[in-house]
C-alpha cells in the first residue's frame, strides 16, 4: 500500500519529481495559503507583535518589574503547577485506555462516558465541582458521603477540587486518543519483540512507548494548552477569599492589568505566550518523530489477548469500570439534579434532597438573556466553524500537497503550532484597541472573525496531517486536471473525518469560550458562558438557576460530540496514528 | 464596598465617542446589576408608561468588567441612560454626561453629591443603608436596639462562651469585610474616613485611626467560637450563604449586612417576615451611617426627543420606586415611596439614609468603592485581599491582633505606594 511510514507526519510525497514536472504551479500553494495567512496575520500575528513591542517599551524594564512582583511570581508558580499537571492527566488517560482495551464496544463506551466532558465548558465543569465539594454537608456531596466537614474550597483542598474538575474534563480525551493509538500498534512488532526475549518492561519501553509517542505528544499538546488557558474554572470554583491563592498568570493579567500598567501587562502576556509556545514546540518535536518503518499491511488492530484475562481480573476491571463511570457521570448528574430543584431547595439542600420542580429553569430563562445568549452563541459558533473551514482547508492542502519544500512546510508547521497555543491575553489588548476605533466591539461579526482566527492554526495542523495520508496517485493525476480545485476537493472529501472533526471542534470551542467573549465581546455579545458567570455572584442562592442554565448550555455541544464521537477520534488521530 | 466598579470604565468613556447612538425608538439603559437585582430593575422598566413610544433595552455591564481596562461598550450599544454606583464617576466622566438641571438652594445632601459647577448631573434611583445587623427575633434573647460596640462584643463573648456561635459572616466576599471596617472607622474617625475616601488623606499618615479600627475588629473576630461553623468555613462563605446560616440553618444569631439582605432572607429561607429583625450597626464612638446608591445619569448625546431624560424622570417617581420597594432590598429617597414590606420597618432606615450621618447631614459613601490603584477592590486583590488576610490572620490563624494589625498596615502602605 501507500503507507510506507507508519507514524510519520512529515510530508509524504516525494516532491522533487513532481516539481520538475509542473514548475509553473509554484504560485498556487501561496494563493491557497493566503486567506489563512491574512486572517491569522491580522488577528494573531500583528496584535502579538504589538504586544511584544509594548512589553519592550521600557528596555526590558517591564519584565524585571513584573517578575519582581511577588503576586506575579505566585501566579507563575501556580501556572507551572498546572503545566506539570498536564502529563499526569495524560498518564491517567493512558492507564485507563490500557484498562479499557480497544474492542469496538469498549470504544463506543469510552467515547460515551469518558470523552463527554470534553464538550463541557470549563466554567460549567468548575460549577459542578463546586457544588460537589461544597464544604457544608447539607449541600456538598462529598462531605455528605464522608460524614465530614472538610473545608473543601479552602486554600489547601481547593487544589483537589480544581484538579478533579480539570482531570474530569480532559482525561477522557487522552483515553480516547490513546485507545486509538494502542489499537494501532502492529502485533507483528510485539511478537517479534517477544520472540527476541524482550520482557514486559522492555516491550513497553522499546515498542509501546515509541509507538505512542506521536499520539502522546498530540494529547499532551491539547492538555497543555488547556492548562495554560485555565481561567474561568479558577474564577468560578474558588470563593473570592481563595482567589489570590489559586491565581494563575492568565487570571492575574486580567485582574491586575491596571496595577501592572500597559507595559507590565504586555510583558506578562508575552511571558505566558513564551511558556506555552515552548511547551508546544516540545510537543511538536514529539509529534514529528519518525518511527522505524514496517510494512503497513501488517498494521492491524491487535485483538485483546483472551487467555490473559483471568476471571478474577475481569471482575476487578468491571468493578473499576463501574467506579470510573460513576465518577465520570456524577458531575453532570449533580448539575441535572440541582437544576430540577426549585431555587430555594437548591440553595438550602443538596441535590439529593428537597422538592423537585422546574422553577430553576423558569428563573434562569426569565430575563431572556439566556435565550438570547444561546442563540447568539450558537450562531457565532456555526459561523466561526464555517469560516474556519473555508480558510483552513486550502491552507492545509497547500501544506500537504502544494509542492512546498520540506523545509518551508516544517517551518510553517512550527509557526502554526506556536500560534495554535497563543493565549488570548497576548493579542486581546491590541485587538480591543483596534476594535474600539473601528467601533466593532460587541458586533457579532468581529467576535466571530477572532474566534475563527484563533482556531485556524490548530485546524491547519490537524487537516494537514490527514490530507498528507491520502494516497498520492489519487492526488497527482487530479492536480494535472484543468479544474484547479479538483484535487483539493478530492483530498478534502477523502479526509472527511478530519474536516468534520475540525468543524465540530471549532463549534465546541467557540460555544464554550469564555475569555474572548468576556474580553472582547462586551455585555451585548451574549456569550453563554459569560452570561452564566455574571449570574454566579452569589453562588449558593443562584445554584438552582445556574445549574439549569448550565444544563441547557451543555446539552447542545454534548449531543454534537456524542453524535460525531466515532469520527472525531478518527479525525483527531489520523496522520498521527494510522 | 460591593461589586460593580464596572460602569466607570465600561459604559461612560466610550459612550461619547460612539457616533451611532441607540437604535431607532429604543432607550438603552446600562446597569451594573445582575441576578435578582437585574430582574427587579427589569420589572421597574416594564411599567415605564412611555413604552409605547420607545422600547427599553437594558444591559448588564456585569461585575468584574472593570478589570478589563481596554474594554468598552460597543459604539452601537451606547446607552442613553446609565445607573452608576458611585457619585465620583460623575465627576470623572463629566464630559460624557448631560446635566439634568441647575443646582438650587433646596438641594439635599444627596443632590449635592451629583452636583458639579452648579449643575446637577443625576438622580438617585436606589439607595442602600449599609450600617445594619440582621438577626432572628427569637434567637437573641435580649433587645439589641441600643447596643453600642462594647455591648455587642460582650454579648458575643458570652454567647460564644456557651458554645452558641453569635455571628455568621460572609468573609468570602471582600466587600463584606470592608463594610465591617468602614462602619467601625466611620464611627471612630469620620474625618479620617472622608479624607481617605476623597484621596485628601493617605493611609500611611493615618495609622493611628486605621489601627484603632482594625484592633476593634480583630478583638471581636478573634473571640473563640464567635462564627457559625468556625472561622475557616466563614472564610469560604459568601454573603447570601451567611444569611441562610442565620435564618434557615440557625447556625448563628446575627449577620451584618445592608438592606439588600431582605430579599435573600425572604426568598430563600422559610422564616416568617415578622421574625426578621435588624438593629443599627453598633457604634464604637459616634453614631454613623454608611450608605450606597445608584444614580441615573444621562449620557451624551441624548436624542432630540429627549427619551433618556424621559426615562430618568420616570425613575425619579414613587411609582417606579414602589415596584422594587415591595420586594425589599431597595430604598428610595423619594418620600412618596410607600411600598416597603411592612415587616422591614423601613422608616428609621429611610430617615437615617435621607439625612445622612449625624454630623452636618453628610452622606457618607462606601470607602472601598472609592479607592483607586492597587488599593481598589475586586476579589483576590487590593483592599479586599488586605482585609481577607487580616480576617484569616486573626480569626483562622489566630495570631496576635497587634501583629495582624501591623501586617495589614504594611500592606496598605505598600499598596498605596504602588509596590
Amino acid at each position: 500500500m501507500t503507507d510506507e511510514l507508519l507514524f510519520e507526519v512529515a510530508p509524504r510525497p516525494d516532491t522533487r519529481s513532481v516539481i520538475s514536472r509542473r514548475p509553473p504551479l509554484r504560485w498556487r500553494p501561496l494563493l491557497l495559503l493566503t486567506p489563512a495567512a491574512v486572517l491569522v496575520g491580522l488577528v494573531l500575528v500583528l496584535p502579538l507583535l504589538a504586544t511584544i513591542v509594548v512589553s519592550l517599551g521600557n528596555g526590558g524594564g517591564h519584565y524585571l518589574d513584573v517578575l519582581r512582583d511577588p503576586a506575579v511570581r505566585h501566579a507563575f508558580r501556580n501556572s507551572f503547577g498546572w503545566l506539570a499537571f498536564a502529563p499526569v492527566v495524560c498518564l491517567a488517560g493512558l492507564a485507563l485506555a490500557r484498562l479499557a482495551g480497544s474492542g469496538r464496544r469498549s470504544r463506543a463506551f469510552v467515547i460515551g462516558v469518558f470523552a463527554a466532558p470534553v464538550a463541557v465548558s470549563a466554567l460549567v465543569s468548575g460549577m459542578a465541582f463546586r457544588l460537589i465539594f461544597d464544604p457544608r454537608p447539607e449541600r456538598g456531596t462529598v462531605n455528605a458521603l464522608l460524614h465530614t466537614e472538610l473545608p473543601f474550597l479552602g486554600s489547601g483542598w481547593i487544589w483537589v477540587v480544581l484538579g478533579s474538575a480539570f482531570a474530569w474534563q480532559w482525561v477522557g480525551l487522552a483515553v480516547v486518543v490513546f485507545q486509538a493509538g494502542l489499537g494501532e500498534i502492529p502485533r507483528d512488532l510485539l511478537r517479534v519483540a517477544r520472540a527476541f526475549g524482550a520482557g514486559r518492561m522492555r516491550r513497553l519501553t522499546s515498542v509501546i512507548v515509541p509507538a505512542l509517542l506521536p499520539v502522546a505528544a498530540l494529547v499532551l499538546l491539547i492538555v497543555l494548552v488547556a492548562t495554560a488557558r485555565n481561567f474561568e474554572m479558577v474564577l468560578i470554583t474558588a470563593p473570592g477569599s481563595i482567589q489570590d491563592k489559586v491565581d494563575v498568570v492568565g487570571v492575574h493579567w486580567w485582574r491586575s492589568r491596571g496595577d501592572l500598567g500597559d507595559g507590565g501587562a504586555a510583558a506578562l502576556a508575552v511571558l505566558l505566550f513564551l511558556i506555552v509556545g515552548a511547551a508546544a514546540l516540545a510537543c511538536l518535536w514529539g509529534l514529528s518523530r519518525e518511527w522505524p518503518s514496517t510494512p503497513a499491511t501488517t498494521s492491524r488492530p491487535s485483538p485483546p489477548d483472551p487467555a490473559a484475562a483471568s476471571a478474577r481480573r475481569r471482575w476487578a476491571v468491571r468493578l473499576l469500570t463501574v467506579a470510573a463511570v460513576v465518577f465520570w457521570v456524577m458531575p453532570l448528574l449533580v448539575l441535572v439534579f440541582t437544576a430540577v430543584h426549585p431555587p430555594r431547595a437548591a440553595a438550602l439542600t443538596g441535590w439529593w434532597h428537597g422538592d423537585l420542580g422546574l422553577d430553576s429553569f423558569r428563573e434562569a430563562f426569565a430575563g431572556g438573556e439566556l435565550t438570547k445568549a444561546l442563540v447568539n452563541t450558537g450562531v457565532r459558533a456555526l459561523e466561526a466553524a464555517a469560516l474556519l473551514l473555508v480558510v483552513a482547508v486550502p491552507a492545509a492542502y497547500a501544506l500537504a500537497w502544494g509542492g512546498l519544500s520540506r523545509r518551508s512546510v516544517r517551518g510553517l508547521i512550527a509557526v502554526a503550532a506556536v500560534l495554535a497555543v497563543t493565549p488570548p491575553q497576548a493579542v486581546i489588548v491590541a485587538l480591543g484597541y483596534v476594535f474600539d476605533h473601528l467601533r466593532l466591539i460587541g458586533a457579532p461579526t468581529s467576535l466571530t472573525i477572532v474566534q475563527a482566527a484563533l482556531g485556524v492554526p490548530l485546524a491547519v495542523l490537524l487537516l494537514r496531517n490527514a490530507f498528507a495520508l491520502v494516497p498520492s496517485d489519487e492526488v497527482r493525476h487530479r492536480q494535472l486536471e484543468p479544474e484547479p480545485t479538483s484535487a483539493l476537493l478530492a483530498v478534502a472529501s477523502r479526509s472527511w473525518p478530519a474536516v468534520l472533526t475540525v468543524a465540530v471542534l471549532e463549534f465546541v470551542l467557540v460555544w464554550n469560550d469564555f475569555l474572548v467573549g468576556l474580553l472582547l465581546g462586551g455585555p451585548e455579545s451574549g456569550q453563554i458562558t459569560v452570561v452564566l458567570y455574571e449570574q454566579s455572584r452569589y453562588f449558593t442562592t443562584t445554584s438552582g438557576a445556574l445549574a439549569a442554565g448550565a444544563v441547557v448550555s451543555v446539552a447542545i455541544p454534548l449531543v454534537l460530540v456524542l453524535a460525531t464521537g466515532k469520527w472525531l477520534v478518527r479525525g483527531l488521530t489520523e496522520g498521527v496514528t494510522r | 464596598m460591593r461589586r460593580r466598579d464596572a460602569i466607570r470604565l465600561l459604559a461612560l468613556p466610550a459612550l461619547a465617542a460612539a457616533g451611532c447612538g441607540a437604535g431607532r425608538g429604543t432607550i438603552r439603559v446600562a446597569v451594573v446589576w445582575s441576578g435578582s437585582e437585574f430582574t427587579q430593575f427589569r420589572r421597574v422598566l416594564r411599567a415605564f408608561p412611555s413604552r409605547d413610544r420607545w422600547d427599553v433595552s437594558v444591559l448588564s455591564a456585569g461585575d468584574d468588567i472593570a478589570a478589563l481596562l481596554g474594554n468598552r461598550v460597543a459604539g452601537s450599544a451606547a446607552p442613553n441612560v446609565a445607573l452608576v454606583p458611585r457619585p465620583q464617576l460623575v465627576r470623572e466622566h463629566l464630559r460624557q454626561l448631560m446635566p439634568l438641571r441647575a443646582a438650587s438652594p433646596d438641594d439635599t445632601a444627596w443632590d449635592r453629591l451629583l452636583t458639579v459647577d452648579g449643575q446637577v448631573y443625576g438622580t438617585w434611583f436606589k439607595v442602600a443603608h449599609k450600617s445594619m445587623v440582621w438577626y432572628r427575633r427569637d434567637g437573641l434573647g435580649v433587645d439589641p436596639s441600643h447596643w453600642e460596640w462594647n455591648d455587642w462584643v460582650a454579648y458575643c463573648h458570652d454567647r460564644a462562651g456557651q458554645g452558641r456561635p453569635p455571628l455568621a459572616i460572609g468573609a468570602a466576599d471582600g466587600w463584606v469585610l470592608t463594610d465591617w471596617f468602614e462602619n467601625v472607622l466611620l464611627s471612630l474617625a469620620p474625618a479620617v474616613y472622608r479624607g481617605l475616601a476623597s484621596g485628601a488623606r493617605q493611609w500611611r499618615n493615618e495609622h493611628p485611626a486605621v489601627m484603632a479600627a482594625l484592633t476593634r475588629l480583630g478583638e471581636l473576630w478573634q473571640i473563640p467560637g464567635v462564627f457559625a461553623g468556625g472561622a475557616e468555613r466563614a472564610l469560604l462563605t459568601q454573603f447570601d450563604q451567611s444569611l441562610l446560616d442565620v435564618f434557615e440553618h440557625r447556625g448563628g444569631a446575627m449577620v451584618a449586612g445592608s438592606d439588600f439582605a431582605w430579599p435573600f432572607i425572604t426568598q430563600y429561607t422559610n422564616v416568617r417576615p415578622e421574625e426578621i429583625g435588624w438593629f443599627h450597626f453598633p457604634h464604637v464612638a459616634r453614631p454613623a451611617v454608611l450608605v450606597g446608591g445608584d444614580a441615573a445619569v444621562l449620557v451624551r448625546p441624548d436624542d432630540k426627543d429627549g427619551r433618556g431624560r424621559h426615562l430618568i424622570d420616570w425613575l425619579r417617581t414613587a411609582q417606579a420606586a414602589d415596584i422594587w420597594a415591595r420586594t425589599g432590598g431597595f430604598l428610595s429617597i423619594n418620600q412618596q415611596t410607600s411600598g416597603y414590606p411592612p415587616a422591614l420597618l423601613a422608616e428609621p432606615l429611610l430617615n437615617e439614609v435621607r439625612v445622612g450621618s449625624g454630623d452636618g447631614g453628610e452622606v457618607t459613601f462606601d470607602l472601598s468603592d472609592q479607592l483607586g490603584g492597587r488599593l481598589s477592590g475586586g476579589e483576590g486583590r487590593g483592599s479586599f485581599k488586605i482585609f481577607k488576610d487580616f480576617f484569616a490572620d486573626v480569626a483562622v490563624r489566630r495570631i496576635d491582633v497587634g501583629r495582624a494589625v501591623q501586617r495589614a498596615l504594611t500592606a496598605f502602605d505598600a499598596a498605596e505606594a504602588g509596590i
